[in-house]
């Protein structure tokens, strides 16, 4: 168990323009876990790796417990990393995979038939054990990844994307299970996704990343009601954020379409804004209220728990989260209504929220 | 030779860092095991490139002693050649001889070799 920072650690690639990692700054507490999220090329993996020692920073300092590691092997940093492709020795047994950290710290024989036995009952792959890698399934390779990574003990856990390679089913599953692992073993851990909704269930706390530069560090409820600028916004949630084109008058903010809501409360300027609803923050009202922008149905698309209405609001799309009993049809006159502590306005020009 | 190595998996060499081994012993350990087949390829290749060669050996070899196989069928069948029958039956010994240490080779390498060959023409 340990605390992870980073102070303003940069990295370039020599055939890139743009720095891959750019002063990242961050603090992962003891016993955390925290997701690394952003589109592929935000530098995440990078992030990781420069962690696992397996990339060097070109500037900046990554501490494990306050101690710098920078200039240490990746062998004497006592982290453990979970690939992508799960990187198990395909001439190896499973057993003998499981066990080959501990055979490079030189625990004996019957140390390691205990300690792998454990993790085996732990994961439920003791009947995998004698088989070699390439006979077993995605889910299965995945679990003797994981088993390799925790009977060392490590200080810090590192997972760079390992649900990928599952298929859809499997992967709510493995997530399901790999947060009450993590939290169960309670070691820090760092897990880069690009799947925001893997990044909503099992972090702790997300980082959010995008062109190697932080853009928003928080919990999953902040980051989702809070976005601190117009790419987080979009990134998270599914459907995402409707982000609508909107100018100041008065009390009142006029969205493209006439749409006019309550300007929360202590937002600056008046021009160069847009304003942020996310799907659930629209009411779907059937007949006309004062205060309720009228626009009509493009489709509906039913969830089974939720239907979500598509609505043309002038020449933008709005998706309208609803009850699975309202599915108004095509064409369908509605009114919209924004809820209050729904609305997120950002400066147009550089991105940033203003409430 | 180089095929192979680039055909092992660099994550698997890293894997292997983490899990906390040293660079060298990473080579030994994993990359050299994964690689076996191709290096049994080239052993196996090599040998039998050497083990056939002629046009060297006549050029650089002049002691008796140090002959190699394809240079004693060459002067079996030179000096007999000229005004005498060849004796096929000789030189069907040595054939057979000659062929031996090759197949010891092949079949000790045979399942490197197949695998190797078949990987070589798909990727690893």
């Amino acid at each position: 168990m340990a605390r992870v920072a980073y102070d303003d650690v940069s990295k370039r690639f020599p055939t890139q323009d743009r720095p891959a990692v750019d002063r990242l700054t961050l603090d992962v507490a003891n016993g955390e876990f925290l997701v690394l999220l952003g589109p592929s090329g935000c530098g995440k993996t990078t992030a990781l790796r420069m962690l696992a020692g397996l990339e060097y920073p070109d500037s900046g300092d990554i501490l494990i417990d306050g101690r710098s590691v920078v200039r240490l092997e990746p062998k004497d940093r006592d982290v453990a990393l979970v690939f992508q492709s799960y990187a198990l020795y395909p001439h190896m047994s499973v057993r003998d995979n499981i066990q080959y950290p501990l055979r490079v710290r030189k625990l004996t024989a019957a140390e390691r038939l205990t300690k792998v036995d454990r993790v085996a009952d732990l994961l439920g792959i003791r009947q995998l054990l004698p088989r070699r890698p390439a006979q077993l399934s995605g889910g299965e390779q995945q679990r003797v990844a994981l088993a390799r990574a925790i009977v060392r003990e490590p200080r810090v856990f590192l997972m760079d994307e390992p649900l990928s390679n599952l298929d859809a089913k499997l992967r709510t599953h493995t997530r399901t299970e790999l947060k009450a692992l993590q939290k169960q073993l309670g070691v820090t851990t760092i897990f880069v996704t690009h799947d925001q909704a893997e990044a909503m269930t099992m972090g702790d706390r997300i980082a959010v990343l995008d062109a190697g530069k932080l853009q928003q560090l928080g919990t999953p409820d902040n980051v989702y009601q809070r976005p601190a600028n117009l790419f987080v916004a979009p990134f998270i949630g599914s459907p995402p954020m409707n982000i609508v084109d909107a100018s100041r008058d008065g009390e009142a903010l006029v969205l493209t379409g006439g749409w006019r809501v309550e300007a929360p409360r202590g937002i600056a300027g008046s021009d160069g804004i847009k304003v942020g609803l996310r799907p659930e923050a629209i009411d779907l009202e059937r007949a006309p209220a004062s205060g309720a922008q009228p626009a009509e149905v493009l489709v509906s698309e039913p969830l089974g728990s939720e239907v979500i209405v598509n609505v043309m609001l002038g020449d933008v799309l709005l998706k309208v989260r609803t009850g699975p009993d309202v599915r108004p049809d095509p064409g369908t006159p509605v009114f919209l209504r924004a809820r209050p502590d729904g609305v997120r306005v950002f400066d147009a020009s550089s991105g940033a929220a203003l409430n | 030779m180089k095929n192979f190595f680039d055909n092992v998996p660099r994550y698997l060499e890293e894997a292997a860092w983490l899990d906390g081994r040293s660079k060298l012993r990473a080579l030994a350990e994993i990359v050299l095991p994964v690689a076996r087949n191709g290096i049994g390829v080239v052993a196996g290749l090599s040998f039998l490139a050497a083990w056939a060669e002629v046009l060297m050996m006549i050029i650089l070899i002049d002691s008796q002693d140090l002959k190699t196989v394809p240079l004693a069928f060459y002067e079996t069948l030179r000096t007999q050649g000229g005004y005498t029958e060849v004796q096929y039956g000789l030189v069907a010994a040595m054939g057979v001889l000659y062929a031996v240490p090759v197949m010891i080779i092949f079949l000790a390498t045979r399942r490197m070799m197949v695998r190797g060959l078949i990987a070589s023409s798909r990727g690893l």
